[in-house]
C-alpha cells in the first residue's frame, strides 16, 4: 500500500467522524424544537401544508380506489349480465343495499332504479358555507360547499342504477339513521380530522355527504334536499 | 404547481407529517429565511420542502429528533438556496472541479483526535450544499440514488456534488496547511 492510499483510507475514516460531529455540532446549535422563537411562519403557511398533507392523502386513498374500482367494473358487468337474464321484478328491487366491509373500504350496491335529470340542492347549510363548484363525472353531480376556514361540505348524487359506492372506513364508525323516512348508512370519521360520509337512497337518486363537519349537520343537510 | 408524488398513506403518515410540521416549521421557515431575507419566499420554501419531506416520508424515524431534524433542515436549505439560485440566476457554489488532482492529507503523524477535530472545523466553513451532501452519504448512509430523490437534482449531479465536496473540503484543510505534507505543494 503506498502512503497515498494509506492516507486515502486514514482521511475517508477520519471523514466519517468528523462529519458526524460536524452534524451533532449543528443541530445542537439549531437549538430544540420546543425553544421559544419569535419569528415563526404565518397561519397561512400552517394552511397551505396542511392541505398539502390532505392532498397527499386524498390522492393516496383516489389510487386505492381506482386499483380497486377495476375489479369493481368487473363485477358490474357480471352483474349486469345475471340483470339482463332475470325478471323485470327482480331488476327493480327497491333499494337492496348491501354493505361490504372490505379491508379498506366499504362498498354500498344499489339496486335499480329510475334516473334522475334534475340537480337536487340542500336548501340548509350550516352557517359560512356557500357554494364554490357544481362539477358532473359521468351520471354523477358533484356540488362542493366551503367557508373561510377551509371546511368543505361534498355533495353528490347520481341516479340510482345498479353500481357501487366506496366508502373510506378506515377511520370511520359505521351506524344506520334516518334522513326524510330513508334508511341512510352513515360513516362518523372518529377525530376532527376524519371526514364523516352520510349515503341514502330517495326518489330514484343516490346521495353522498361528505365533511368534516358534525353528523348531525350532515343529516339536517341531507333532510334539506330539494331540487 | 406544486406536484406531489404521494407518500401519505394512512392515517398514521398524516399524523406523523402533521407532527413534523409543528415540531420543525418554525426551524425551516427560520432557515429558509435566513437564506431568502423574504418572508414570502421562505414559506415557499418551507411548502415545496414540504412535499419534498412527504414524498420521502418513510425515510423519516421521529424518533430520532436529531436526525429528523436534520433531514428536514437540509430539504428547505437545498431548496432555499436552490430559489436563491433561480432568482439571481446565479449563485456561485464554490467550484471545485478543477482539483481533481488534489493533494492528499497527511494524516497519520497527528493524533487522530487532532485530526477529527480539524476535518471538523473545515466542514464548518463548507459550502451549504457540500456539507449537506455529506450529511445524507455520512450520517443517513443513503444511496447515491436516494440522495437524488431527497434533493430532486440527478445520480449524476450527486455523485459530482460528492466529488466536490470531498475536494473542497481537503482544500479547505490545504488552506489551515496542518494537514497536508509542505513538500507536496504546487
Amino acid at each position: 500500500m503506498t502512503e497515498k492510499e494509506k492516507n486515502e483510507i486514514i482521511f475517508d475514516a477520519m471523514l466519517k467522524i468528523a462529519v458526524m460531529e460536524a452534524f451533532e455540532q449543528e443541530m445542537s446549535e439549531l437549538g430544540s424544537e420546543g425553544a421559544e422563537v419569535t419569528d415563526r411562519p404565518s397561519p397561512e403557511l400552517d394552511r397551505r401544508v396542511k392541505r398539502l398533507i390532505d392532498k397527499s392523502y386524498m390522492k393516496s386513498k383516489m389510487q386505492r380506489y381506482l386499483k380497486l374500482t377495476g375489479k369493481i367494473a368487473v363485477c358490474i358487468c357480471i352483474a349486469f349480465s345475471l340483470i339482463s337474464l332475470s325478471v323485470r321484478a327482480t331488476r327493480n328491487a327497491i333499494f337492496n343495499a348491501i354493505i361490504e366491509f372490505q379491508e379498506k373500504y366499504a362498498r354500498v350496491n344499489f339496486g335499480d332504479s329510475e334516473a334522475v335529470n334534475d340537480i337536487y340542492r340542500p336548501t340548509y347549510l350550516p352557517e359560512g358555507f356557500s357554494e364554490i363548484s357544481t362539477a358532473k363525472f359521468g351520471n354523477t353531480v358533484m356540488i362542493k360547499y366551503s367557508k373561510a376556514d377551509d371546511a368543505e361540505i361534498v355533495l353528490s348524487q347520481r341516479p340510482a342504477e345498479s353500481g357501487a359506492l366506496l366508502v373510506d372506513n378506515e377511520n370511520t364508525d359505521y351506524t344506520e339513521v334516518e334522513v326524510s323516512g330513508a334508511t341512510a348508512y352513515l360513516f362518523r370519521g372518529s377525530s376532527a380530522d376524519d371526514t364523516s360520509t352520510l349515503i341514502w337512497q330517495a326518489n330514484g337518486t343516490v346521495f353522498e355527504l361528505t365533511s368534516r363537519i358534525s353528523s348531525d349537520e350532515l343529516i339536517k343537510i341531507g333532510e334539506s334536499l330539494k331540487k | 404547481m406544486i406536484v406531489l408524488a404521494m407518500a401519505i398513506e394512512n392515517h398514521d403518515d398524516r399524523e406523523k407529517a402533521a407532527e413534523i410540521y409543528r415540531l420543525y416549521s418554525t426551524t425551516m421557515f427560520r432557515i429558509a429565511k435566513g437564506i431568502l431575507h423574504d418572508t414570502h419566499l421562505a414559506e415557499d420554501a418551507v411548502s415545496e420542502a414540504f412535499v419534498r419531506i412527504i414524498d420521502n416520508l418513510e425515510k423519516i424515524n421521529l424518533s430520532d429528533r436529531n436526525k429528523t431534524k436534520g433531514f428536514v433542515v437540509i430539504i428547505v436549505r437545498h431548496i432555499a438556496i436552490d430559489m436563491l439560485r433561480r432568482q439571481k440566476r446565479f449563485v456561485p457554489l464554490d467550484d471545485h472541479s478543477d482539483y481533481t488532482e488534489c493533494r492528499e492529507p497527511v494524516l497519520s503523524s497527528l493524533a487522530s483526535d487532532e485530526a477529527c477535530s480539524k476535518i471538523a472545523d473545515a466542514m464548518a466553513k463548507l459550502n451549504r450544499n457540500y456539507s449537506d451532501i455529506l450529511y445524507l452519504k455520512t450520517v443517513f448512509n443513503y444511496s447515491n440514488d436516494e440522495i437524488a430523490k431527497i434533493l430532486g437534482i440527478s445520480r449524476d449531479n450527486v455523485n459530482v456534488r460528492l466529488h466536490r465536496a470531498r475536494n473542497a473540503l481537503k482544500q479547505q484543510l490545504m488552506k489551515e496547511d496542518d494537514l497536508y505534507d509542505r513538500k507536496g505543494k504546487k
